[in-house]
This record gives structure tokens, sequence and C-alpha cells, in this order.
């Protein structure tokens, strides 16, 4: 009897500890479900906000938008020119990193993912310059692995440079959709000193225009010096230097 | 975003040329494409003037700086660095001056000078220094009546922006314009182009409508009513000598010269309805270039005279149409809005016709149109009434009429092409219509 009742006994034991099992691992599963509900709310939601309205009919004259109607006028008052600092003669020493001032701190996650982006590319570098070179036999056998450096370095230099001249390449008084079409050209030959300096350059154009030429000399003397060219290119830099074509 | 992606585009193509040529060529050296500049005004130093000895001098050094800083701001070419911020007040003429400072105020340009007074002349030393060069551009005498100085420092201006744009100023150019002064009542006068030395054109009070300058500068053409009828009249503004161009019945109106200044442009109406016809400078070979059951007025020559915009309603409401200088190939250039009057073409090639259009708000206000596209821009809005545009002879402003911030009256306006800039010309209380720009002209005048 005690046995025959012992089992019953048993097997509530076994359905109360596995109710309970269920139990807790319905409410992990909803504690879990929360947490994740509320981390995809916490996440920045960035949304372009466009002004609601009816398309402008097409037989109807254009307007202006409101932000770029001018303001009315001053009759005689000059216009006043907001002084430009001058140039900073050379780049100041490079400053070790500060923490930010926000307080807030990348969390490890993110500098092991960065860590692991630089030194991918680093590798890829790496390979990309040990690696055998292969290609067709047939063709031309000009191509090292220090010429493939060479020209990533070339590469990222003249982005650069080009940035730096686009940056000052404005017509002064001149519209300069009016000097375009006209086959204006005007061929540049620079040398870059080690430090970045452009050094020396002359000006070829085939036609003469002279706001185009101030603007192409302007463009150069305001950039005036860039970052200085790697080592692998320096040389280079220095005796041959970069070659540039300016159109208007 | 469009010009973001354009950027992106070229940036990326720059990007490319440059990795293909230095990495293909190998020892070539590395070729860089810069293009698509873009504009800004010339930021110029003006320094005050030095004197000469005398009373006389020291005043007009001042009032001759006074109005070479004005006029540094009446053109889009020119932008005057302001004067409070120089750390030299005035440089020697007689060497390159330390430009580090100017550089450091961010002038490009430099000028200088030196006033003296003798025989009721005044001779002007001006100089013009490039300051990123370290060149010296202009180094010039000049001479003008004491009584007007202005015409002086203008000249010297011109010389300015020829120097650093290769395009002579527009100093030396008039604007002429009809004020009203009584019912019934409009004469034509013309002013330099800060509204300074204002001159009557007709002399009588009667009305006269429309100027239009001849290619010259030396004479006016306009529409009175001296003889009770719509006579188109050409006045010489020197010794004042009246020639009637056409007294046909009805409407002789809308003179237009040519580039050339041999062909005049205007509208009759003798043969019932107002026609666009064309004649030779002296009135002779008249010939008829529109025939259509609308009204066709306010013809506009192209820059290189082979063209002619004018106004037409044929389709209904008045539009702007372009046809060829011989009356061919008639086509219209509006279909966006249903009051669209007064073009005026640039001077410069390729140029746009500027127009003014009554929009859906029933408001006169300045628009562009492309002559190749038909693309309409829009120069005005929510600044009164604005109408009757004229471009400036070197296509970078235009001139207008203008209700803003009046309670009754136009005055004439002076704006930048792109629609910034607006600056009042006409000073004194009225009203005023229909402004004509006209050419650069002599100083001998």
């Amino acid at each position: 009897m005690p046995k025959s009742s012992a089992i019953p006994e048993f097997r509530r034991i076994v359905w109360a500890s596995l109710g309970v099992h269920v139990l807790a691992i319905l409410v992990l599963l909803g504690v879990a479900k929360w947490q994740h509900h509320d981390a995809r709310h916490r996440n920045a939601i960035i949304v372009h906000l466009a002004r609601k309205g009816e398309m402008r009919p097409e037989h109807l004259l254009p307007r202006i938008n409101p932000e770029t109607v001018p303001v009315p006028d001053i009759p005689t008052a000059p216009k006043p020119t907001t002084p430009v600092a001058p140039p900073v003669p050379t780049p100041a020493p490079p400053q070790p990193a500060k923490p930010d001032p926000a307080g807030k701190q990348p969390s490890v996650k993110d500098r092991l993912a960065a860590v692991s982006r630089v030194s991918g590319a680093l590798s890829r570098l790496e390979k990309a310059t040990q690696e055998k070179v292969e290609g067709d036999p047939g063709g031309v056998d000009s191509g090292t692995t220090s010429d493939v450096q060479g020209s990533l370095y070339r590469s990222r230099f003249g982005a650069e440079v080009h940035a730096c001249l686009q940056a000052h390449y404005q017509f002064e008084g001149v519209d300069p959709t009016l000097a375009q079409g006209r086959g204006l050209e005007a061929e540049v030959s620079i040398r870059v000193a080690a430090d970045g300096r452009f050094e020396k350059y002359d000006v070829h154009v085939a036609r003469k225009h002279a706001a185009f030429e101030r603007a192409v000399r302007h463009a150069i003397d305001a950039c005036g010096k860039v970052s200085p060219p790697p080592a692998v290119i320096r040389q280079e830099m220095k005796r041959e230097g970069l070659l540039l074509l300016f159109k208007p | 975003m469009k010009g973001f992606c354009c950027y992106l585009n070229r940036n990326l193509i720059v990007w490319i040329i440059i990795f293909f040529v230095s990495s293909s060529a190998g020892a070539e050296r590395v070729r860089i494409v810069v293009e698509g500049a873009g504009y800004k005004a010339f930021p110029i130093a003006i320094t005050a003037l030095q004197a000469g000895s005398g009373e006389q001098a020291n005043a007009l050094a001042a009032q001759m700086t006074t109005v070479a800083r004005t006029g540094a701001t009446l053109v889009r070419a020119l932008e005057l660095v302001d004067p409070k911020t120089y750390l030299v007040p005035r440089i020697s003429l007689d060497k390159v001056p330390n430009l580090a400072p100017w550089h450091s105020v961010g002038a490009s340009g430099l000028i200088g000078g030196r006033i003296d007074v003798a025989g009721g002349m005044v001779h002007a030393q001006m100089v013009l220094v490039d300051v990123v060069s370290g060149r010296i551009l202009i180094n010039r005498k000049y001479e003008g009546s004491v009584a007007q100085p202005s015409s002086v420092v203008y000249r010297f201006l011109d010389d300015v922006i020829e120097s650093l744009t290769g395009v002579r100023g527009i100093f030396s150019s008039k604007i002429a314009y009809v004020k009203v002064i009584g019912s019934g009542k409009r004469a034509i006068f013309y002013s330099d182009i800060d509204g300074s030395h204002v001159e009557r054109v007709t002399p009588t009070d009667q009305l006269s409508l429309l100027p239009a300058w001849s290619a010259d500068g030396t004479s006016m053409l306009f529409t009175t009513f001296m003889q009770q009828n719509s006579d188109l009249a050409r006045l010489t503004l020197r010794g004042g000598s009246l020639t009637w161009l056409s007294t046909k019945r009805g409407l002789n109106t809308g003179a237009a010269v040519s580039p050339d200044g041999k062909r005049i442009a205007l509208t009759l109406s003798a043969d019932g309805n107002t026609e666009i016809y064309v004649m030779n400078w002296d009135g002779s070979d008249l010939k008829r270039l529109t025939q259509s059951w609308g009204q066709d007025v306010s013809p506009t020559w192209s820059h290189d005279g082979k063209r002619i915009a004018f106004v037409s309603s044929r389709s209904g409401n008045p539009h702007i149409y372009v046809m060829d200088a011989d009356g061919g190939n008639q086509r219209r250039l509006t279909f966006k809005g249903d009051y669209n009057q007064e073009p005026s073409w640039s001077p410069l090639p390729d140029g746009q016709i500027a127009f003014t259009g009554r929009d859906e708000k029933f408001k006169y206000d300045l628009f562009l149109v492309d002559p190749n596209s038909a693309a309409i821009t829009r120069l005005t809005q929510n600044q009164g009434s604005n109408e009757g545009p004229s471009f400036s002879p070197d296509g970078n402003q235009i001139a207008f009429t203008s209700s803003r911030g009046l309670q009754a009256g136009r005055q004439v306006y002076v704006m930048d092409v792109d629609g910034k800039h607006p600056r009042r010309v006409t000073m004194a209380p009225g009203d005023y219509e229909t402004p004509a720009w006209g050419p650069r002209l002599g100083y001998e005048r």
C-alpha cells in the first residue's frame, strides 16, 4: 500500500517540477523578449522630414524656395568681407588623442571591430605588395611589387592634391560658365618638396584668358602646401612632380 | 542631393583617373585633372587715397576714396574688403607694398593712389596690385574735371575690372528711365549707374515712353505723343537734335536697336493689328516680321543680332516668343504663367531672356528663360511688384522697377543676374517706369 501511494506522489513531484521549469523558461523567454524589444527602441531612428503638399502645377510660373529669397536691399551700404585668416606656415605637431569630452566611450566590441578593419586593410596591403605578380605571359614586364605600392601612394597623394586645388579653384569676378566650351586648358608642371610645399611650377595655356589664368595660379598659390609625400614617391615628386590639367 | 551626387561622381572619376594613370604608367608622372571652377566676386581692398598739397586735394582724396569704395559695391565682379579690417591705412606707390597685411584680410587685389589738383583739374596716380602674385597690374595717371572726380575714379575702376577679368567694366554706362511727372505726363531721364548725375532727355512734359539706347550710346529712341500720335523719335544726347523715325497711323513704339547699331526692331499697328517690323537706322527699308491675329509687341535682339524675342498673344495670353531676325522660325518659348511680357535678351553669348511674369497671385515678378531649353528661373518674389527688366552691358546685372517698401510708386533698382544684391538707383521720390541700361560709353562726353 505504501508502495502504491508513493508512485502517484513521485508523479506529482515530477509534474510540479516540470511545471515550475516550464514557467521559469516562459518567464525567461518573456524577459529576454522584453529586453530585445526595449533595446530595439533605444536605437536612434533618423527620419528625413519632407514637407507634405501637392506638386506645383506645371502651367504655373516657378516660385523661389522661401529660404533663398534675397533680403530686401540696403541702398548704398558696402558689402563687408569677412577677413580670411593667414595660412598656417607649418602644420602643428601631432597631439595625443584626447578622451571624448562627452564621456561616451566606444564599446569593446566597437574597438575590436575597428582594429579588425585596420588589420584587415594592412594585411591586404601587405599581401598586395608581397605576392607574386601573375598575369598574361605575353604581357609587358613592367609591373613590380614596389610599383603597386607606389601607385597606391601616388593615387592617395594625388587625390589630396586634387582636393586642395579644387577647393581653391575659383574664378574671381567672372562667371566660369562663360569660359566653358571655348577649349581653354592650362597645363601645369609642379614639383612638390619633401615637406609638401609646392616648390616650382610652370603654367602653359593654349589660349589667353586673364580670369582663367588667375584662377589657376590662385588655386596653386592658395593651396600652397599639402601633406608631405609618402617616402616611396618623395624623390619622384621632388624631381618630376605632378602634371596638372586645369579646365574652366 | 543631385549636386552632391554630381560632386561624388566627378570626384570618383578623378580618383579613377589618378589611380589608373599612376598605376598603369609606372614611371610616368601623376596627372591630375581639375575642372568645374567656382565663382566669387574679386575681393579688393581700397586704401585711403593720398593727397598732394592743399586743402582741395585733401577733400578730393577723401571724396574719391569714398566713391571708389562705393563703386566696388555697385558691380558684381568686385567685393570690397571691409576698410575697418585694414591693418595699414595707406600704401606706397613707389614700390610693391608689403602684402602680408592684405593677405591676412582676405584681399586678392589692392588699390591705392595719390590725388593732386592743378588748374581746375584733378590728377590721380592710381595703382592696382595683385596681392596673390605680388605684381603691379596698373600704375597709371588719370585726369579729369575737379567738378566730376567720380568720372576719374570710375574710369580707373573700369580698367581694374578689365585687368582682373578680361572684360571692361560698366561704370561708363548710363541707365535711362521714364519718370511720371504729372497726370498723363511722362519724361525720360538718365543717370550714372549709382543714380547720380541725372540728366533729362525729353524736352517737353508730353507723354514720352519706352527709351532705347543707340548702340554707341550717343542718342536715344523713344515713343512720344508730341504730335498727338504715338510716334517714334530719335534724339541725339549731345546737341538735342530730334529725328522722327516712324510716324505712321496708330502705334509706332517699342524700338530696339540691333547690337551692330544698323537696324531697329519696332512695333507698328498701321495695318490694324500690332506687329513686329524691322527697318534701317535711318528709318528706310521697313519690313514686316510677324503676321498673327494676336498682339505682337516688345522686340529685343539676341547678342549676335540673329534672333529677336518678342511678346505675342496669339495663343490667347501674352507669352514670350523667339524668331530669326528675318521673321522665320517663330516659336513660343514660355508655357508657364498666363501673362509674360517685357523681354530683355542678355548681351552675352548663350544669354538668357529676362521677362516680367504675373504669377497666380497676380503679382508681377522677374524671371529668366533659357532660349534653348525654355527652363524658367524666378529672380524676385514677395518684394512688391517688379517689372521692366533691362540687362547691363556686361550681362551681369539687371535694372528694373520695384514697388518694394514703398507706399506708392516704383523706383529703379539694380540686382545681380542671379537675383542677389538688389540696390536702389533712383533716390528722388516719384514713380518710375521701363528702365533701359545703355552701352559702355567713352568718358569724353
